[in-house]
């Protein structure tokens, strides 16, 4: 029985660490507006963010097209964040997409494509 | 045609001038539009292709010459045509593809929910994608029901170590398993043939609760499990995947793919396993697990076009094992008890596939030959088998009149030849024992599928000739009513058949020195299987929420019985004599209490019992109470996935059995354990790493062979193993893709 107490203990441990809230002032959680429209964008975007160094998440809700990520900020900056999405073909907030970047994405990702 | 219908057509002119056509294209499930990945959608004449993403989404960037024919094609629904006229060049497209209903290729799988009931099926199906097997990462196929409350994993006997499959509490004999609808498991290789299927190889796992179909046979008692392997033309170029763990099995799984042209695609598979640790934790001089190795190889190919499609395979497996008393080797003959199994085995299959020109109609034919070779050693008791097997299947799928009414029918034909000759040296004296058929069996079957608006209803029937044994007639039905938006009743009910092989169907049972006494007319075991379920989908903590309860019957009118109960100094092999039945009540329910943590939680309630000399008896090592929790946890940047399972085993009845001279054991009841296991994974671009333990808490077996300082004499017997013997292990092991 103490072993099971242990493990549950251990595993608990293990799963609140990866979800506490990380209260560490080096770390920043900001939404992006973006113009990704679907499903196709949001596995773009985060799966581009998320292997990127210094970013502890990026989520992208479709609907309203928010891009929330976290980051450690000695890693990398805001503005970095927007170029990376600019250079994918996005906008993010005031950076406008690279140009050559969103002629080459397939058309329902570009603007108005799910329209 | 008003089933091949556009929903909308919407003209969207993009602004860089370039000439395009992409689209979306959705099926419709339980009247919903969900995206259906991995369509293929092609032009008739312009001979361009592309296969859908994700999110259900093409793109042509350049165009044959037009006018041309789109033609839209997907698994499991009814093919749609889209004329694209000379002046179309830029088109964005809605396909809404209608479901042919019948359901035996589930290939739309929603993302990111590992493993789902299937609700548009009117059978009792559960399907695990391949996300759910990664989350326990060794090894076969027999371990990849570890996170899943369904099907239980037993291990054969306490020298071996083999694992078994069990559903419904009835040995995994009596649940058919078949390969992208081949049934690959008969005879021979229900020993042995989950090791030749390796995890990485399974793309998904469709568990159908009942006797199912009569389409493939006449063999599912109590399930089917279907394994979808990898497809040829969605493979990345190349998957490596090492293993290891502390017992020290290693493992290499390696495969890859490659288009060839826009019609033919090809595969290949390798794995290799090698187990080299010597390992003895009881301390009673043998191995806790085999040693040896396993090599098995694929090789498929995959070849579409409008109108044909065909896919052929080769596999085959090698394996050398061998355990037993420490200091034992391969085919040493010394006064040590030794455990040799050998397995030599080729596959050849195919299937070939013709869309008529008639709306939804097609027809199918499916080939499979297996040669097997097979020796089993324990001790001075020996089995050799050989195996040939040949089957074809050929079948019409069509509708009458309208997609509301669909029809299948067709004919089988078997021919299997099968040797298993049982050598005896036991103290109570030397015996042979042979099991030798063939067996020609031409059959035909026919399915009904009925599609309303609410109820779906498949009756099927079919009649085979056996060549030993006469007619067989089986019928199935299944019935699925939707009652609301959110909840699903389903009832099904069907016969079963299958000829039994005391030898291999009992292969645990030669591990103890007990003879065997086999009656001399042992007839074909029948069962009939009735069950229902109510599915409720539900909203909890604002997510996804789904709770299920069913119910299944199974008797048998006729069944191999291994009776232990009337003497327990031998084994009796008998047909059954009163009653055999079993009866199981599984909960279960599934929720997401946050974001990317979901939780499944079952409880099932095993009630098998048989007549065992002249007493109703419930069943050896089939606990009654059963237990299961699974978490499972992924990271909002998905790059770490936690994973935990608990189980709890109730408590089993044990074989009567002399524990000391002329003293039999009077506590036959095993102890309530629970198996924890866990698992983490790390995801980078292109690796994968995982770590993970079984069997935390270490629960094992101290004493599991009883007399195994006299491995000849006649106490000896290594069968009552109920539990883990080999206790805690941890693993690891990293996934490569090349895409």
């Amino acid at each position: 029985m103490k072993n099971i107490i242990n493990l549950t203990v251990l595993m608990l441990l293990i799963f609140s660490c990866s979800m506490s809230k990380n209260t560490d002032t080096n770390k920043e959680t900001v939404s992006i507006q973006t113009n990704a429209e679907c499903g196709m964008c949001k596995e773009k975007i985060e799966g581009k963010l998320n292997y990127e160094k210094g970013i502890v998440f990026a989520e992208l809700d479709v609907p309203s097209k928010v891009l929330t990520v976290k980051y450690k900020k000695e890693h990398i900056s805001l503005d970095q964040i927007r170029i990376i999405i600019s250079e994918l073909g996005y906008d993010a907030d005031d950076v406008k997409a690279n140009k050559n970047a969103q002629n080459n994405l397939p058309a329902c990702c570009k603007p108005g494509g799910m329209e | 045609m008003n089933f091949l219908k556009i929903v909308s057509i919407v003209a969207f002119f993009s602004s860089y001038g370039l000439s395009q056509i992409d689209g979306v294209v959705y099926g419709l499930v339980d009247e919903k539009k969900v995206e259906i990945m991995g369509a293929e959608v092609f032009f008739k004449n312009g001979r361009q292709g592309k296969t859908t993403c994700d999110e259900g989404m093409f793109l042509f960037e350049f165009l044959p010459k037009l006018p041309d024919t789109l033609i839209v094609r997907a698994m499991g629904y009814y093919n749609d045509t889209i004329p694209i006229s000379k002046n179309e060049k830029q088109l964005y497209l809605e396909v809404v593809l209608y479901p042919d209903n019948l359901l035996e290729e589930f290939v739309f799988v929603q993302k990111r929910e590992n493993s789902t009931i299937m609700r548009l099926d009117p059978r009792n199906v559960e399907h695990l994608s391949s996300g759910e097997l990664r989350k326990a990462a060794c090894c076969n196929l027999s371990e990849s029901f570890e996170t899943n409350a369904t099907v239980d994993v037993n291990v054969t006997d306490g020298i071996s170590g083999a694992k078994q499959i069990a559903m419904m509490g009835l040995s995994g004999v009596y649940t058919q398993i078949q390969m992208e609808n081949i049934p690959i498991i008969q005879n021979l290789n229900v020993a042995h043939g989950m090791n030749s299927i390796p995890g990485t190889w399974i793309e998904s796992i469709q568990i159908t609760k009942g006797t199912g179909t009569v389409v493939n046979g006449y063999e599912s008692m109590v399930g089917l499990i279907n394994l979808e392997y990898r497809k040829p033309d969605e493979l990345e170029k190349l998957f490596v995947n090492v293993y290891g763990n502390i017992r020290g099995r290693a493992e290499l799984n390696l495969h890859g793919g490659k288009k060839l042209n826009d019609k033919w695609s090809s595969a290949w598979f390798i794995h290799g396993a090698s187990v080299q640790g010597e390992n003895d934790r009881n301390n009673d001089g043998f191995r806790d697990i085999m040693m040896g190795e396993d090599l098995v190889f694929l090789n498929r190919w995959k070849y579409t076009s409008e109108h044909f499609f065909g896919q052929f395979a080769v596999k085959g497996n090698l394996s050398d094992k061998y355990g037993g008393q420490i200091g034992y080797e391969r085919g040493d003959n010394s006064e040590l008890y030794g455990v040799y199994n050998e397995n030599r085995n080729i596959e050849v299959s195919g299937k070939t596939g013709f869309i008529l020109k008639k709306p939804a109609t097609s027809i199918g034919i499916i080939y499979y030959a297996k040669y097997y070779d097979m020796i089993a050693q324990y001790g001075r008791r020996e089995l050799r088998a050989h195996q040939n097997r040949g089957y074809i299947n050929a079948m019409y799928d069509g509708i009458i009149g309208s997609t509301l009414h669909k029809i299948k029918g067709g004919f089988s034909f078997v021919y299997d030849d099968l040797v298993q000759k049982v050598k005896n040296d036991l103290p109570a004296g030397y015996s042979e024992l042979d099991l030798i058929r063939t067996e020609i069996v031409p059959g035909a079957f026919a399915e009904y599928t009925y599609t309303g608006l609410r109820s779906t209803l498949v009756a099927g029937a079919r009649q085979d000739y056996h060549n030993m044994f006469g007619w067989q007639f089986t019928p199935r039905l299944n019935y699925k009513h939707v009652l609301t938006e959110k909840m699903d009743l389903r009832a099904t009910a069907g016969r079963g058949f299958r000829v039994s092989n005391y030898a291999i169907d009992n292969i645990g049972l030669m591990a103890t020195n007990r003879p065997w006494v086999v009656d001399a007319n042992i007839q074909p075991e029948v069962s009939w299987n009735f069950g229902g379920s109510v599915l409720y989908q539900f909203k909890m903590f604002g997510e996804k929420a789904l709770f299920t309860v069913d119910y299944f019957h199974t008797f048998f009118e006729n069944q191999l019985i291994a009776d232990r109960d009337e003497d327990p100094t031998q084994i009796i092999f008998s047909n059954l004599n009163g009653q055999s039945f079993s009866n199981v009540v599984q909960v279960e329910l599934r929720f997401s209490p946050m974001k990317n943590f979901e939780i499944k939680s079952a409880y099932k309630y095993l009630d098998v019992r048989a007549t065992m000399g002249n007493h109703l008896l419930q069943k050896m090592m089939v606990p009654t109470h059963r237990g299961f929790v699974n978490l499972g946890y992924t990271t909002r940047s998905k790059r770490w996935e936690y994973d935990f399972t608990a189980s709890v085993f109730g408590s089993q009845r044990l074989a009567t059995v002399e524990i000391d001279e002329g003293i039999l054991s009077e506590n036959n009841r095993s102890e309530i354990f629970p198996m924890l296991s866990a698992q983490i994974t790390h995801v980078y671009k292109q690796f994968d790493f995982y770590l993970g333990g079984e069997n935390l808490l270490d629960y094992r077996l101290t004493n599991p062979i009883i007399d195994a300082q006299n491995p000849f004499s006649e106490r000896f017997d290594a069968t009552r193993v109920w539990a883990p013997i080999l206790g805690i292990n941890i693993y690891g092991g990293v996934r490569y893709t090349l895409k």
